[in-house]
């Protein structure tokens, strides 16, 4: 139907008519070139470094080159359907000898040859520039490969999305808007929306912020996914995303042909091509920003009135809806059309709203069925489970776990009223303590939800499991971990720490009587008795296995290093004879016990009478209570809330002589040594 | 030969084009004339395939217009606003649509633009608009195809190049015998090139006629009597418009010339005369019996 010379001619001037986007394309990818080329040559003038390591984390593919792909495809995806928008345009192309579709054809495959070709370009040159420094390898030419086929997926699927959104729309700027919620509806309204109104309205929520799931639905998202990795590229990693936007580039590649057959030209110039769509869109966007809205007001109110939901929700639907027919009718009047379907969207909202206001689902009341519960998992506040580096944490079972659960149901019934008096400051919370429980099903399903203890339910819960080796291995990461990761260890006590020199036996060897003697730790010594010192193992972790800040990818994703270091504490209670023993007679390493020994010149208290300093330099006094007192660096990590603390004895400043000179050491003590200290200051 | 069969168009809840059904036979300088918001764009943008009918169908030379492209080689559309590529020039234009229409004269191309004084070279967006006017008629005249859509195309043009322009399709018809389609609501463009007007309103046709015809069954009547005429009086002809000042009727009468004379003077008037109608006047009168009162528009 359309001789070569037509075809030729359109893709010509298709090119033609668009080069200066084109061009600008081109320049993101000369701008990048000249930045590869600097970090090869940062990288090659590292002394001592691994520069072979770091020129192959360079050549992997990552979202430092992934912006400029997103931006390419937006920029090449409006100039290519600008011309739907235009009246004039639309006159002119389909008044031409040639089926529509070829448009549509000439634009998409145009864009594709520019990108592919440029990408092409970019990695032979990237492998150029690698082997110029004599650094070529294998992984880097295989990482070449990989960049291009998901460089060139996230280009397609991202163009396709744009092109979508400006078939749909008839004007440039509504097809952008419609682009950016096409992009954030899933993986930004969708997956915030349940947490939000969870958090805000279920007083045992305490999910983590999941729904990966949600990116799976936008182009966008899923191409960031692809893209973000903090570790070595490991093509099994990305299988699932890359699969996932190969079908979104064929369903959009379906969905764009169709709808630019079926689009009316006439809509050139209007907001909407497809009318019909609008009530659904409206009602999509506005019952989601409605309950944002609410739960905005909500948040910022600190009164933490439910009503403000509720106006947010009246507003937020009034105000969404409208503009968002002020746009579809570019005309400022729009606010007050479709009044009903306005209603309609607010009363959906204030619906949802009032399903989770009233708890409908009985989120709050859930406890599983002993006979449909596997296992659970108990944390305090202060657990320091996110770190937890053992095997799989396999939780409480048997029938521990049904005697939690029976506790667990007391813990439910009162949970709204300690939640109250512990949010509430008028009244002491100090006794009150959060508790995230997981409980896993029989089914495969969990469930994590998260209560306040008073102190008499935190006794009777931790009484029953603390003493169980399941809570223990659930909690000290030593009882599973693999220990040929440990690269320091080292015994931290008043006087500062000190690196243990181990061998691997010795390692071992302390490992098995500290876990022996932690096994034996009942949870009434654990809250009674203040711990004399602290073992702190260090050990290598995978960079982007936790939220750690120092896992995350250097600028551009360049640069980061792989693994780094983390240390836990292990505390030595005065019962941890056997341990202290090895330490002192085996490694050679004094353990002080007690601050009885110290040479403490003065304390520095203050807060007891409203900010007020005082200093206590009568050595008398000191020496009478020294043996009480316990440095805050021991009680760093895991388990600090089992000690019988008074917030106020923070305050205590203890300056002991050294051999490094003064040391000023922040100290604890127990509420008879607090008083003591009042007495003899004459505060009471 | 075009063919409009019942074609309808709407535009959300505006019916630009209601089962409007028309002929155009070619070899004729079809006039598509209305008022503002008639249909005539809407007409020939369905005709020249940019918009879809929602009903009914358009056929040129028995085949359908849309999305065929066999069917679009044989015609040209100029829009109200053509569209040119920035920076694109005369020759560069030439260059594109001549890979489109494979009959497109380049030599007569290069010469028109001369004849017009078009520089072949320049910018096209540095154009005037009647400039940009003068260069889509020459392109449309230069594809050689058998019919010549132009929507509004007159407007812009100053009057010397206009009549330049008439002439150069005139002589083109003449030549070669293509059907120009032209849509405009400025009556007196049309009066000396068309021998076929199309008279749309409100989305349907109100007539459409060999001009000779149109002009020939309408007459303006203008007459006096001694005595106060009787209601009858009115009834004894087909009047589209009447207007009476004092005692002097004047009344535009649709009917044979012969037999409106024969029944004027039967009645023996103090003063009788029939005069001819403009085009401009046919269309006021014909629109005024269909409801649309241009007076009320100009008053």
């Amino acid at each position: 139907m359309t001789s070569k010379s037509s075809y030729y001619s359109m893709r010509r001037e298709n090119i033609k008519h668009r080069i200066g986007m084109m061009l600008l394309v081109l320049l993101l990818f000369f701008g990048y070139m000249i930045w590869y080329l600097i970090s090869v040559q940062n990288i090659c003038s590292r002394q001592g470094e691994e520069i072979g390591k770091h020129l192959t984390e360079l050549s992997e593919p990552g979202m430092g080159f992934g912006i400029i792909v997103l931006i390419s495809a937006v920029l090449l995806a409006v100039s290519g359907f600008r011309c739907l928008h235009s009246r004039t345009e639309i006159d002119f192309y389909y008044s031409l000898p040639v089926r529509r579709r070829l448009f549509f054809y000439i634009t998409g495959t145009n864009d594709l040859v520019l990108f592919g070709t440029a990408v092409l370009v970019l990695m032979l040159f990237k492998c150029a520039a690698v082997a110029a420094v004599g650094h070529f390898s294998m992984t880097i030419g295989r990482n070449a490969v990989w960049s291009f086929g998901c460089y060139l997926i996230v280009f397609a699927a991202v163009y396709l999305t744009m092109a979508l959104a400006m078939i749909l729309t008839g004007h440039t700027f509504v097809g952008v808007l419609a682009f950016a919620a096409i992009v954030i509806y899933s993986p930004v309204m969708l997956r915030f929306l349940y947490p939000g109104l969870a958090t805000i309205f279920f007083r045992t929520y305490s999910e983590p912020l999941r729904g990966g799931v949600f990116d799976y639905f936008s182009p966008a998202a899923l191409a960031v996914k692809l893209l973000s990795d903090a570790g070595p590229w490991d093509w099994k990693d990305h299988f699932l995303p890359f699969a996932a936007l190969c079908a979104w580039v064929a369903v959009l590649l379906a969905t764009d042909f169709i709808l630019y057959e079926k689009r009316a030209s006439e809509m050139a110039g209007r907001a909407v091509a497809f009318p019909k769509i609008c009530p659904a869109v409206r009602i999509l966007l506005v019952i989601p920003i409605a309950l944002y809205t609410g739960m905005a007001l909500y948040t910022a109110s600190f009164s933490s009135f439910h009503f403000w939901i509720v106006a947010g929700i009246i507003i937020g639907g009034f105000l969404s809806h409208g503009l968002i027919e002020c746009i579809y009718r570019f005309d400022v009047k729009g606010m007050l059309c479709c009044k009903k379907q306005m209603a309609a969207s607010i009363v959906a909202a204030l619906g949802i709203a009032g399903f989770f206001w009233m708890d409908l689902s009985g989120y709050d009341t859930y406890i599983p069925k002993k006979e449909d519960a596997q296992a659970l998992f108990i944390d305090s506040g202060h657990s320091y489970t996110g770190a937890f580096w053992g095997k799989e944490r396999k939780g409480i079972s048997g029938e521990v776990m049904e005697e939690a659960l029976t506790i667990l149901a007391d813990v439910v019934m009162q949970n709204d009223e300690n939640a109250e008096t512990y949010a509430s400051d008028d009244a002491d919370s100090s006794g009150y303590e959060t508790y995230t429980v997981k409980y896993r099903l029989k089914n495969g399903r969990e469930k994590r939800r998260e209560y306040v203890l008073s102190e008499e339910l935190e006794d009777r819960l931790l009484g029953q499991i603390f003493g169980t080796r399941e809570y223990k291995e659930d909690h000290y990461s030593l009882y599973t971990a693999d220990w040929s990761r440990v690269t320091d260890v080292g015994v931290v006590d008043f006087q500062g720490s000190r690196y243990l020199h181990l061998t691997k036996e010795q390692r071992n060897r302390l490992f098995e009587i500290y876990l022996e003697e932690l096994s034996e730790l009942t949870y009434d010594t654990a809250k009674s008795t203040l711990p004399v010192g602290r073992l702190a193992v260090s050990h290598t972790e995978k960079a982007g296995d936790d939220m750690n800040p120092e896992s995350s990818p250097g600028i551009l994703g360049v640069y980061s290093s792989y693994s780094y270091e983390i240390e836990d504490s292990y505390y030595l209670y005065p019962t941890f004879e056997k341990t202290i023993q090895y330490i002192e007679n085996e490694l050679k390493t004094d353990v002080q016990t007690s601050m009885e020994e110290a040479q403490i010149q003065k304390l520095t208290v203050w807060k007891y009478t409203g900010g007020k300093e005082y200093t206590i330099t009568d050595p008398e006094f000191i020496r009478s209570i020294q043996s009480s007192l316990i440095s805050s660096e021991l009680l760093e990590g895991i388990g600090d809330y089992y000690y019988p603390l008074d917030n106020y004895s923070l305050d205590i400043i203890a300056t002991a002589a050294s051999e490094e000179g003064n040391r000023d050491l922040t100290v604890y003590t127990d509420a008879d040594t607090i008083q003591k200290i009042k007495t003899f200051l004459e505060l009471e | 030969m075009i063919e409009v069969k019942q074609v309808s168009k709407i535009f959300g809840t505006i019916e630009a084009v209601k089962q409007l059904s028309l002929k155009i036979h070619s070899q004729n300088v079809f006039g598509m004339l209305g008022t503002n918001g008639a249909g005539k764009s809407t007409l020939l943008r369905m005709m020249a395939g940019v918009l879809k009918p929602d009903a009914g169908e358009i056929l040129i030379d028995d085949e359908r217009v849309w999305d065929n492209p066999l069917v679009k080689k044989r015609f040209f559309y100029i829009s109200d606003e053509q569209f040119f590529y920035p920076n694109a020039t005369a020759f560069d234009m030439e260059r594109f649509y001549s890979s489109y229409y494979r009959d497109f004269d380049g030599h007569r191309y290069a010469k028109l633009l001369g004849q017009f004084g078009l520089d072949g070279h320049r910018k096209i967006q540095t154009y005037s608009k009647g400039m940009k006017k003068q260069l889509s008629i020459v392109l449309g005249l230069c594809a050689n195809v058998s019919y010549l859509f132009c929507d509004e195309t007159f407007d812009g043009l100053d009057p010397v190049m206009r009549q330049g322009i008439k002439s150069l399709l005139a002589k083109e018809i003449d030549d070669r015998g293509f059907t120009l389609v032209i849509a405009s609501h400025n009556l007196r463009e049309l009066e000396d090139i068309c021998d076929h007007i199309g008279l749309l309103h409100k989305g349907g046709v109100l007539l459409s006629r060999e001009l000779s015809d149109l002009k020939c069954n309408l007459h303006k009547v203008q007459c006096v009597f001694a005595e106060h005429v009787e209601v009858s009086f009115y009834e004894k002809f087909r009047i589209l418009q009447l207007e009476q000042r004092g005692r002097l009727i004047s009344m535009t009468v649709r009917g044979e010339k012969e037999e409106i004379r024969g029944q004027m003077e039967a009645l023996e008037p103090v003063y009788f005369e029939m005069l001819p109608l403009s085009l401009e006047e046919i269309f006021i009168s014909e629109t005024e019996v269909a409801g649309y009162d241009i007076k009320k528009l100009i008053l």
